[in-house]
């Protein structure tokens, strides 16, 4: 089961932690009591090095959680992806995703357009 | 499907491609080896580890992955097929038997199969490559090798799949991660490019976080056949949208894909250029085309949809184009013949059942048209009646399977059991096309097990016998399905000595079965066979022989309201030979009324029925002549102790004359003899309900059936009927010999 | 065929189930002697329409019946408990009840003179059987009640109408 600690620092930054198995089977329950009604701050900063396992509907999550920092108007900083991560994106290779921030802006933004 | 239905749909498969396995090696064994069995063996070894690779069964891959070396390399004939090998290729297809039964963890648990699993490695290194020994060597768990599939025909090595995933949004929720098709494609080859598309994922408010959002587009460098790559997604949901284009695809192709896609155009053909799919240049003359076109046509280029274009401009026809375009998911059932549509059975029992009421119900109807002596209704429900009818054995033939495969399955036996004994033995099959009852092949596996090992261990004889005997040292084994007289027949015979008429006399008398002085026809002599306790074999081997097991398969057969037989000539051979009912769900009967209980005589036994009052008693038995030949008989009310209702008696006071006394004459097996009854009511179609356990004890009565009144009608099992009348006979005979003892006294 | 439904109530598995124990009994009456059985065991209440006997049977089976298709065995109770058998008259009804003893549920008719009504009897008030004196096998008896001055003989069903036992009772009568 994946842990997720979000703290409102004074720094006007939101620190989201996440570690352990995310996973299947605790997506559902880690949106709804977690990122749903998530408020973040300009800067939301994210440790995701904890996580021990992860599959494609814990990356969904991870996301997910971009796209809201983006409605948020958000900025984000990724300290570490961790191994599990690492794997996963080196095999999608996603690594962008992760690391370039600009692609889920530009596909959030094409698709508004599109709409 | 969840997980759990798709697991079991690769158990079920990887069952049948163990059993292709095995048809292959024994005709091996045979001695035949041709391209298209090696390459059937190949394929399947190849299936099984890929399947097995999609969920992470990684134990059935390694394994696996060597063996299909091993056949890989007899394909491109660099080693030789010999007997050693085919002996080792049986015991790692039992053993990758072993394997798919177990998980990983079972397996990681398991000493003693990792012990078989290292061995038969061992075993098969002399004909593993150098390249799958160095594997085995570093360590136990190879995942699969990316150049597993070394190409037949060398050379091109530029080979570039473009696959295209959309899908379905309930795969993660089943169960399924596009993880494992992503991680199985990699071991097929090199996974160039992969673009993974959020264009689908909604705002937050809507997102479901166990629902799929993201597509996938995969540009794959791979020596694999299209069938391998196809295979990746054997299990994969139907719903889901997976199209894969080969190396050949045109740029047609790609724009039509790119039109199927759901994203937008603009961004897919990047996406795709992205992906090394198609050039740049490519993409760009199509597009020159295209605005060429909507100039032409004098439209807007950003309206106009790009493969619409294609398709009118090439006159490529979208049939053309979909044909290119393999859609997975449509293209599983194509390898299996004889064999479409895989249906839960229950589905299939419950349809059978439903059609079961209907017959019935259509019975009253017609039992309650025919009161209305309106001919047009009669007519109408006659029409309904052929149409129940159709509709009733087109749903049983549903249910009906060959024996053939059941059959199959006694080659390895007859095989490794002559081994064991030494013994030359060579198994017939005839009839392998002959329909049975799906429930009824389930359950003669036992049975046939027990008379083949018999036959091997006890019927025929080893090679120095035979050859003192003067036969053909080839022992002969022949299993046969047939039809006869409504009946199926399943006979197990071979050439051996037959059955020691002394010792089996000897073994009864010595086991307390029968007296001494008893007196026994060949018939009831080989029927001691089936008592309890009952071996004859002199020592006890640890194939059969054990006493157990004969009278299994007599219970087991008369569970299915079949009969068995005997035929056995010293020195010439045995023949077992089982009786069985077309189906267990319905019977064609005739139905009889006896003191005002009801019956039904299964059709398939009746000769013809006759009235009694024609025909006189011989010497005061129920015994009659009917054409020169003496017919024992039974009363039904005798023998079932009926005592006729109250209404009953009133009606037949009535109408002493209604009760006719009629004879049902039936054979069974080479046994004929009467049934008396009070009246003959006619044929009937009747659904068995069987009694249940409370009347397990009750001979004669085989089940019971609803009939079209709803009255209850009792089924009669004819060869019990018999045996129970003979024991009755005999029995009272015993007790008049002792009255009359007495009275001497 | 009139079927009545056996409605169980609806507090059966409410909060008052931690201090006293009820548990509902179906009751019913044989001979001028009322029983009781364990509600979830029975099924529904059919009126005697008639029975097919069948051969050879012992008297206690007093032989099957069509319940919709299904064909259903039906037990004279009241021989089994040792009695004389039970008269059939215009009233007679059958009780259905369906067993789980073994792994697949058997489904078996009762005969009753009449069948009262569904009472909640709490643990308390359940007497063990008497090791004498009922003349009803002591397993067959779950216990005794005691309702509006009258003792309700409460049966083990599982024990009393066993389908293993009654089987062996069959096939002891056939031989």
């Amino acid at each position: 089961m994946a842990e997720i600690t979000i703290t409102q620092a004074n720094n006007d930054s939101t620190e989201i932690v996440i570690s352990g198995e995310l996973t299947i089977y605790c997506a559902m329950d880690v949106f709804q009591q977690h990122f749903k009604q998530i408020k973040l701050k300009s800067l939301t900063r994210l440790k995701l090095d904890n996580i021990t396992e992860i599959d494609t509907a814990g990356v969904q999550l991870l996301i997910m959680l971009m796209k809201i920092i983006n409605e948020q108007n958000s900025h984000y900083q990724i300290t570490s992806l961790g191994e599990a991560l690492t794997d996963y994106s080196n095999l999608f290779q996603l690594n962008r995703y992760f690391i370039d921030f600009e692609d889920i802006k530009v596909m959030t933004a094409s698709k508004a357009e599109v709409e | 499907m969840s997980l759990d239905d798709v697991l079991q749909t690769f158990y079920v498969e990887a069952q049948e491609h163990l059993e292709s396995m095995e048809n292959v090696l024994l005709k091996m064994d045979e001695g035949e080896c041709d391209n298209e069995m090696l390459n059937d063996i190949f394929r399947s070894a190849h299936t099984i580890k890929g399947s097995a690779g999609i969920f992470g069964l990684d134990h059935i891959v390694s394994f696996t992955h060597i063996v299909e070396n091993v056949l890989d390399r007899a394909r491109d004939n660099k080693i030789k097929i010999d007997k050693d090998l085919i002996d080792v290729m049986f015991k790692c297809r039992d053993h990758m038997q072993s394997l798919v039964a177990v998980t990983l963890d079972e397996f990681n648990g398991q000493t003693d199969l990792q012990k078989i699993d290292g061995d038969l490695l061992a075993a098969l290194a002399p004909w593993a490559s150098e390249e799958s020994n160095q594997t085995l060597a570093k360590t136990s768990t190879v995942t699969a090798s990316k150049n597993d599939n070394k190409p037949t025909d060398e050379g091109d090595n530029n080979k570039l799949w473009h696959i295209s995933l959309r899908l379905s949004t309930d795969c993660l929720r089943n169960g399924m991660d596009p993880l494992s098709f992503i991680k199985f494609l990699s071991s097929l080859g090199e996974i160039k490019h992969i673009e993974t598309i959020i264009d689908a994922f909604p705002d937050s408010a809507h997102f479901d976080a166990e629902t799929l959002y993201l597509a996938y587009e995969i540009a794959l460098q791979s020596d694999a056949s299209l069938e391998e790559i196809e295979n990746t997604f054997m299990f994969v949901q139907d719903d889901s949208n997976i199209t894969i284009l080969p190396p050949s695809a045109k740029i047609e192709d790609y724009l039509a894909l790119i039109d199927k896609l759901p994203e937008e155009n603009q961004r897919l053909g990047d996406i795709l250029v992205n992906c090394g799919s198609l050039t740049k240049h490519s993409l760009e003359q199509a597009l020159i085309s295209q605005s060429k076109e909507s100039t032409a046509s004098g439209e807007q280029t950003e309206t106009h949809k790009l493969g619409e274009l294609l398709t009118e401009q090439h006159k490529v026809p979208e049939e053309v184009v979909s044909a290119a375009l393999t859609k997975q998911t449509q293209n599983k059932s194509k390898k299996s013949e004889g064999k479409q549509i895989r249906i839960d059975s229950n589905r299939l029992d419950h349809l059978i059942n439903l059609i079961g009421e209907l017959v019935i119900n259509q019975q009253r109807i017609d039992l309650l048209s025919k009161y209305t002596k309106n001919t047009a209704l009669i007519e109408a429900v006659d029409d309904f009646d052929n149409f129940t009818n159709q509709i009733r054995d087109a749903a049983l033939s549903l249910r009906m399977i060959p024996i053939g495969a059941t059959f199959q399955r006694f080659k390895r036996l007859v095989r490794d059991t002559a081994q064991a004994l030494g013994k030359d033995v060579e198994l017939i099959i005839d009839g392998a096309d002959t329909e049975l009852d799906r429930l009824m092949v389930e359950k003669l596996g036992d049975p046939l097990t027990h008379i083949v090992r018999n036959a091997m261990d006890h019927g025929l004889e080893s090679i120095e016998a035979r050859k003192a005997a003067g036969k053909n040292i080839k022992g002969q084994l022949k299993l046969a399905a047939y039809h006869e007289g409504g009946h199926i027949i399943i006979a197990i015979s071979d050439d051996g000595n037959g059955i020691d008429k002394v010792r089996v006399r000897e073994k009864a008398i010595e086991k307390g079965i029968i007296h001494p002085d008893a007196e026994l026809s060949d018939n009831e002599l080989f029927q001691l066979i089936f008592h309890p306790g009952f071996s004859t074999a002199t020592e006890v081997t640890n194939l059969s022989g054990r006493g157990v097991g004969m009278d299994v398969v007599k219970r087991n057969v008369e569970a299915l309201q079949g009969s068995i037989d005997i035929r056995s000539q010293t020195g010439v051979g045995s023949e077992f030979k089982i009786r069985l009912p077309l189906t267990l769900a319905i019977i064609d009967g005739f139905h009889v009324e006896a003191s005002g209980t009801h019956f039904i005589i299964p059709q398939a036994t009746i000769i013809e029925c006759i009235n009694l009052a024609n025909h006189q008693d011989i010497k005061g038995r129920h015994c009659i002549n009917l054409r020169g030949e003496m017919i024992p008989y039974l009363k039904m009310s005798e023998i079932f102790k009926l005592t006729p209702s109250h209404e009953q008696t009133l009606a037949n006071n009535k109408m002493p004359h209604s009760i006719k006394r009629e004879l049902v004459i039936v054979q069974f097996g080479n046994d004929v003899a009467g049934i008396a009854v009070d009246r003959l009511n006619g044929e009937i179609q009747t659904v068995v309900k069987p009694l249940g356990p409370l009347f397990k004890a009750l001979k004669g009565i085989g089940g019971s059936s609803l009939l079209g009144n709803g009255e209850i009608a009792f089924i009669l099992d004819v060869p019990q009927l018999i045996e129970l009348a003979i024991a009755n006979e005999i029995a009272n005979k015993a007790s008049y010999l002792e009255s009359i003892h007495s009275q001497e006294k | 065929m009139k079927i009545i439904p056996i409605n169980r109530n609806e507090h059966d598995n409410s909060e008052d189930t931690v201090v006293d124990k009820s548990s509902q009994f179906l009751t019913f009456t044989i001979a001028d002697e009322h029983f009781g059985m364990d509600l979830h065991q029975t099924r529904e209440i059919i009126e005697y329409a008639g029975i097919t006997q069948v051969p050879l049977m012992p008297k206690f089976i007093s032989g099957v019946i069509n319940l919709r298709g299904e064909v259903v065995p039906v037990i004279d109770l009241s021989i089994r408990l040792g009695r004389q058998p039970i008269t059939i008259h215009k009233r007679t009804c059958v009780i259905v009840i369906e067993l789980h003893t073994n792994e697949q549920p058997c489904v078996l008719g009762l005969l009753a003179d009449a069948v009262n009504e569904v009472i909640d009897i709490s643990a308390s008030d359940i007497e063990d059987a008497p090791a004498f004196g009922a003349k009803i096998r002591a397993e067959f008896i779950q216990g005794i009640a005691k309702k509006d001055d009258e003792f309700i003989v409460l049966l083990d069903a599982e024990k009393t109408l066993s389908p293993r036992e009654l089987a062996h009772l069959v096939e002891a009568e056939l031989q």
